[in-house]
């Protein structure tokens, strides 16, 4: 025999779904005070009208997800463009002997998106990559990057640059999720481990605060939605962060718990 | 000419997936509503509801790409989505909610006059009354009564077993019952 909590719920399905509950509650003669009793406080709570979202909070949401998926697919797009070696190779070649010798790398270094020379900033940092091979060097400048990003979103949400402000959090939260995927597969040896969990410390910090200063200027300009959106990116980047530098650790620890060679040897 | 029909959710699921923005805006338009009273009804202040109604669409733009159209229902996933959300920020903040009745909109038309819960008075009493619930227990009622959820759905949801939903309803509603019948201004209404 079912419980009182049992019976109550199919009373609530058959009111739901409109059949009659003459036949459950004819089960329960003993219980069918109480069971109507709280039928009808179910009922009182379905008129409840709870308060509907403010209009313009719903388009502003609504147009803050669009915009934030609209970058997401343009940087999924281009990641399976530039991962393709032939275009690496090519990309590598091209823009080194193109750019080096110019002088326009130098230049580009202060460039904000907008600026004529900052695709050329970031083109170099994808050369840069391309021809970083050591796993520990590449890790590092990844994380270079990234702080990289949030440095130029901090300058454009000060322009009060949102959109292109949240393009960048995007661009960072790429770097770290790719900086965590090849430091738990990296083949490092244990001394370099040892120096990449600090480093990536160093730049969870750096990054982190940068991140604080972007949300907290966003929230002081009334971009609530935006500024919501960079600390959760800030939240997502430290779970990473952690994951890898526990990686990093335990690289590190597995170096330091081999058994040294005998001195007899 | 017939009424206009709701794309099938499958169909538009697998073009959220590849982040399309028309089907990002119809999945938007069918649940915003009822995320924000979701969590509305747990943090119990607009800013703080908003706040977190924005933060689960975008962490659904995260996860949506690697959302199974075979696995939980979608609007299950959202609803977990929103509730690990609101768990952690309970977790990170010891700020005191605002009361709900005190954010509740004026009474409005409820429809038939037969209707029990027609004037604001009583509405305010209700919405006093879920206040003293647990908070597990005020977001089972809104799913299960306000939302029509299935038990199975809170369940998976709330991440517990069919049964504890069962017998979480059953308190809830006794609850609900004598803080009812405990409230001054019903007490005087029979007298």
């Amino acid at each position: 025999m079912p419980d009182f909590a049992t019976r109550l719920d199919r009373c609530l399905d058959a009111l739901r779904d409109g059949r009659s509950l003459h036949r459950v509650l004819q089960k329960s003669p003993g219980e069918r005070d109480d069971l109507i009793d709280l039928l009808r406080v179910s009922t009182d709570v379905a008129q409840l009208q709870l308060p509907a979202p403010d209009p313009a909070f719903k388009l502003r949401t609504r147009n803050l997800m669009l915009a934030v998926a609209a970058h997401r697919r343009a940087s999924a797009a281009r990641s399976r463009w530039v991962a393709r070696p032939v275009f690496r190779l090519a990309l590598a070649v091209g823009l080194s002997g193109a750019l080096l010798g110019a002088g326009i790398v130098a230049a580009s270094a202060q460039s904000l998106p907008g600026d004529p020379l900052y695709q050329v900033k970031r083109g170099m940092e994808r050369v840069q990559l391309s021809l970083t091979l050591d796993p520990a060097a590449k890790a590092r400048l990844r994380m270079q990057l990234a702080t990289r990003r949030v440095s130029e979103a901090g300058q454009l949400s000060a322009q009060g640059r949102v959109a292109e402000a949240l393009s960048l959090i995007t661009a960072f939260d790429s770097d770290v999720a790719e900086l965590g995927r090849q430091v738990v597969a990296a083949p490092l040896q244990p001394a370099d481990a040892g120096r990449l969990e600090r480093d990536v410390s160093q730049g969870q910090a750096e990054a982190d605060g940068g991140l604080e200063a972007v949300a907290a200027e966003l929230a002081a300009r009334g971009h609530s939605e935006a500024a919501a959106s960079v600390q959760h990116s800030e939240r997502e980047a430290d779970q990473t962060f952690s994951g890898a530098k526990k990686a990093l650790h335990d690289h590190g620890a597995k170096g330091s718990a081999r058994p040294s060679p005998s001195p007899d040897n | 000419m017939g009424a206009l029909r709701k794309p099938p959710e499958v169909a538009l699921l697998k073009r959220a997936k590849a982040l399309e923005p028309g089907a990002l805006a119809e999945i938007y338009e069918r649940h915003i509503d009822s995320i924000y009273r979701y969590i509305y009804i747990r943090v119990r202040n607009q800013a703080d509801a908003e706040d977190l109604t924005g933060q689960v669409f975008l962490k659904m733009i995260d996860a949506l790409p690697g959302y199974r159209l075979q696995g939980v229902p979608f609007s299950t996933w959202l609803y977990r989505i929103a509730h690990n959300l609101v768990v952690d920020r309970y977790r990170r903040s010891a700020r005191t909610p605002l009361e709900l009745s005190e954010h509740l909109p004026d009474a409005s038309p409820l429809g038939a006059p037969e209707v029990r819960l027609q004037l604001g008075e009583d509405r305010r009493i209700l919405a006093a009354a879920l206040g003293h619930l647990t908070d597990d227990q005020r977001q089972l009622i809104l799913l299960r009564f306000v939302e029509n959820r299935e038990v199975e759905q809170i369940a998976r949801i709330m991440n517990r077993t069919h049964g504890a939903i069962h017998a979480m309803q059953h308190r809830a509603l006794v609850s609900l019952r004598r803080l009812l019948a405990d409230s001054p201004a019903v007490e005087a209404r029979r007298a």
